[in-house]
């Protein structure tokens, strides 16, 4: 891919957001940092409170890109089977089977949208992990792949019951674990509450205009992107101290309020988080038009790329949302750069 | 002038005369003794005719000069009979001569009462003469007695003479005494002590905040940094990191161009150079972080002015260190 043509690509991403942006407001980061996502080629798991808006920026994201798009709720009575096939009785009375949500679209399958992912039991989290790893899923003796699926999950932090908190091994399978807040502008606020348009997701949603880009060629812009953007050894080195820092927050000199962090992590950051880190990073050097590496696109990339990365012991695993934030920053604060 | 001067010399000697004998009033004047009165009860005066005679026992009448006390004694005594007075005479001036400062009835063996009457020579002859105490007269309680006693003359002389004698040290005036010197060799020892005392505290003190500035100043970050160029050079490697670590320093935190902010909320006095700051961030992210992309291309220059920065903001350190 020419440099021509990925700038192009480049104007188009740009254009995604500004399209996806008409119809959710006060959302920018967010819509930002899921565009990075879609471009760094990783999965998406979106928290946030009833009512913000997650299913809606999803859905809106879903028809910019385009291509097919499918969308699960997660029940607690949802087996891995109902994400492969469905099984009904036609109208001549003959059982039939046919391909569930997951095999529907075949390859043409670019979005798939998992309401409240939290409520699915673990075992159909275990059959998206593989389909979210390897964009493959064997059934019916074969396997079916899709290449240029992306997962959107989202999951709603105010209900705890009857849910299945996802494994470590399930999150460090999304690229991004962004949180989604209530916007606290009052202009936005007053928006969306006295618009009418925005009461009504489907038309708003008709407010974006539909496959504004060539989704089957995502792989391979996200690919070269990740071939243009360089990183110099000074800002690998800087990368290198992050992921140290991950493991050992303590020798930074680092102390976060009422934690003894001796036994704060269990494991830092894994491999995977650090390439999603440098993955996502260079998709921002790369939407702000720059062919290298810079310590601001790996600090705007840190917190939704490794929050969901870092993993404490259990008896500060409840307040992980709060120390995951504050180890974050505090780790940015000290680790310098260059050195 | 040589009238002028007579004068003047006389009244000195008047007043030295006068001073000395306050001095020595009560030592130096004698008042009439037993044996001095010896001449004085011979010379018992009779009052006149409408009078009744007292019997006074006078004082010493030679040898008096300025200053001199001398006391008057009267029997009080009228016909026999106790001679009881109205009123004592008053404390004041009595003539030219003489001051009366005080009397008093004394009770004499024998049961007699003796009005006692103090006089003190008030003024300084210029030459040896006689002058009289001044007369008495004493009523009765019940009037109808009165008891006198006449002027009595003693003789009076003056302190120095009118011409000094000009000889050795008989001069016109006498040199001024030196004051007597206080022991102060306890209280110079004491002042010593705390003086020196005091010297200390301060050398100590003016050492340890010299000590104290010096080593501020080595450590402030700029100062690091300014040391660390001038070592390397503008446009080593080792000198930009040095400069960012002095950045890093001052926030207290790592600083990239997008939390410059920090910078100056930490320390505002650093905001006139914004700009050069800023300026500073973006070339050392080509450098560091380019990719190869040339500073020398980027800014036009050779080398970009990091020691110009450095130094500038060391002064600006310098004016707000604590």
């Amino acid at each position: 891919m020419t440099d021509e043509q990925l700038e192009d690509w480049r104007v188009r991403a740009l254009r995604v957001e500004e399209e996806v942006s008409k119809a959710i407001v006060g959302q920018q980061p967010t819509v930002r940092l899921i565009n990075v996502a879609i471009f760094a080629r990783g999965h998406v798991l979106l928290e946030g409170d009833v009512g913000v808006g997650k299913t809606t920026i999803l859905r809106a994201f879903a028809r910019a890109i385009g291509g097919d798009f499918e969308r699960v709720e997660g029940t607690v009575d949802l087996m891995p089977g109902d994400l492969v096939y469905h099984t009904y009785v036609d109208a001549e009375g003959k059982p039939r089977i046919e391909p569930g949500p997951l095999l529907r679209h075949g390859e043409r399958l670019a979005t798939f949208f998992f309401n409240e992912i939290n409520r699915a039991r673990p075992q159909v989290q275990s059959l998206l992990l593989r389909a979210m790893a390897e964009r493959t899923v064997s059934a019916f003796n074969r396997e079916h792949r899709f290449p240029h699926m992306t997962v959107f999950a989202d999951r709603n932090r105010v209900e705890k019951e009857e849910t299945f908190e996802l494994a470590s091994a399930a999150r460090d399978r999304f690229m991004l674990e962004l949180r989604m807040p209530t916007p606290s502008e009052t202009a936005i606020r007053r928006q969306l509450v006295f618009d009418p348009a925005f009461h009504d997701v489907d038309e708003l949603l008709e407010r974006v205009a539909p496959e504004i880009l060539d989704w089957q060629k995502l792989n391979q812009v996200g690919a070269a992107i990740q071939r243009t953007v360089k990183a110099s050894e000074t800002l690998e080195r800087y990368v290198l101290d992050l992921w140290d820092a991950t493991h050992a927050p303590q020798d930074l000199g680092i102390r976060l309020e009422g934690v003894d962090m001796e036994r704060l992590i269990l494991a830092g950051a894994s491999p995977r988080g650090m390439m999603a880190l440098t993955r996502t990073a260079r998709v921002v050097a790369w939407l702000a038009g720059r062919t290298y590496l810079t310590p601001d696109d790996i600090r705007a990339m840190a917190q939704p790329a490794l929050g969901h990365r870092i993993f404490f012991t259990p008896v500060y695993e409840l307040r992980r949302a709060q120390l995951a934030d504050d180890l974050i920053t505090q780790i940015l604060e000290k680790v310098p750069t260059p050195r | 002038m040589g009238g002028l001067r007579t004068s003047t010399r006389q009244r000195l000697c008047a007043v030295m005369a006068l001073a000395s004998c306050l001095l020595h009033a009560h030592a130096s004047a004698t008042p009439t003794t037993a044996s001095a009165l010896a001449p004085a009860a011979s010379a018992i005066a009779r009052a006149n005719a409408a009078a009744s005679t007292a019997i006074v026992q006078q004082p010493r009448p030679f040898g008096y000069v300025l200053g001199d006390t001398l006391t008057q004694r009267i029997l009080l005594q009228s016909a026999g009979h106790n001679f009881d007075p109205a009123a004592l005479p008053p404390a004041e001036r009595a003539g030219l001569w003489f001051a009366r400062r005080s009397s008093r009835i004394e009770l004499a063996e024998g049961g007699h009462h003796w009005l006692a009457i103090d006089y003190q020579l008030i003024n300084a002859p210029q030459a040896l003469m006689t002058v009289n105490l001044p007369s008495v007269t004493l009523k009765s309680k019940t009037g109808n007695d009165v008891l006198a006693v006449s002027e009595w003359p003693i003789s009076i002389a003056p302190l120095t003479p009118r011409a000094a004698f000009a000889k050795g040290g008989l001069q016109e005036l006498r040199p001024d005494h030196p004051a007597p010197t206080l022991p102060t060799r306890a209280l110079r020892q004491q002042l010593e002590i705390w003086s020196g005392a005091f010297a200390l505290t301060v050398v100590i003190w003016l050492a340890w905040w010299l000590l104290r500035s010096l080593r501020a100043t080595a450590n402030q970050p700029f100062a690091r940094a300014l040391r660390a160029i001038r070592r390397s050079g503008d446009d080593n490697e080792t000198a930009w990191l040095a400069l960012h670590r002095a950045f890093d320093t001052t926030a207290g935190r790592a600083l990239q161009l997008s939390t410059l902010p920090a910078l100056f909320k930490q320390a505002p006095h650093f905001e006139p150079l914004r700009a050069a700051i800023e300026q500073f961030y973006v070339e050392s992210s080509l450098r560091f972080f380019g990719a190869g992309t040339s500073v020398a291309v980027h800014t036009g220059s050779a080398t970009w002015p990091l020691r110009t920065l450095c130094t500038t903001l060391r002064h600006i350190e310098k004016r707000h260190e604590r």
